[in-house]
């Protein structure tokens, strides 16, 4: 099933301007901007290299997914439901 | 106007019903999403949302104080069996780990704390039973 961004591939394929990278987030890599835009308000935008591997715990992702999921289901009455 | 907001408007005047489309609830919900991240600077929208798939978009876009477009970037977070595989506008595949996974782990429990709260809050809780079913 496509999600809803499917239908605009511009989104996908967005070239991302590096000049405008390097002026706005000098120095930084995307992925540490990306590590301080996750930063929660109130948690210090700790940008660092990422060396642990434990990852396991994205697992923890799901059940949230599920329940956000059926709670859109029941607000559709199922119209849309998968 | 970034492409989610063209997207969002465009799929919102589609079908207008009496209940709201998915794409509406989404198009709430990546509201709400926007508000997790604090308070960001003039001129500054996000979006963070989950798709009706296994994937998790943040999204952000700015302009100047003239309006002008200053950038405009979308993250996709895609959960994966093996892990979640992060691209930038579509490239730059990889899959993340540590502080990175750590936070979005918690914007997602905010993300589903806050959406129940305030766009579901008529439901009872739901208790996830299993894994989606497209993963």
């Amino acid at each position: 099933m496509p999600g809803p961004l499917d239908h605009h591939p511009e989104v996908h394929t967005w070239q991302y301007p590096e000049a405008q990278q390097s002026e706005f987030f000098p120095g930084r890599t995307i992925e540490d901007f990306s590590a301080r835009a996750l930063s929660i308000a109130g948690t210090p935008p700790v940008v660092e290299r990422v060396e642990r591997h434990d990852s396991a715990e994205f697992q923890d992702i799901y059940p949230s997914m599920v329940t956000i999921k059926n709670a859109r289901r029941a607000a559709t009455d199922g119209e849309e439901a998968a | 106007m970034s492409l989610l907001q063209a997207f969002f408007q465009k799929a919102v005047a589609v079908l207008p019903s009496r209940t709201p489309s998915q794409a509406q609830l989404i198009d709430k919900e990546s509201h709400i999403g926007g508000q997790l991240f604090g308070k960001p600077s003039k001129g500054v929208s996000r979006r963070f949302f989950l798709d009706d798939g296994d994937s998790w978009f943040y999204s952000e876009s700015a302009v100047d104080s003239s309006g002008q477009p200053l950038y405009n970037f979308t993250i996709r977070y895609q959960i994966l069996p093996q892990g979640v595989l992060k691209s930038v506008d579509g490239k730059g595949h990889v899959f993340i780990k540590g502080i990175e996974l750590d936070r979005l782990q918690q914007s997602i429990k905010l993300y589903e704390k806050r959406v129940m709260s305030e766009l579901y809050s008529s439901q009872q809780p739901t208790q996830p039973q299993s894994r989606p079913a497209a993963v």
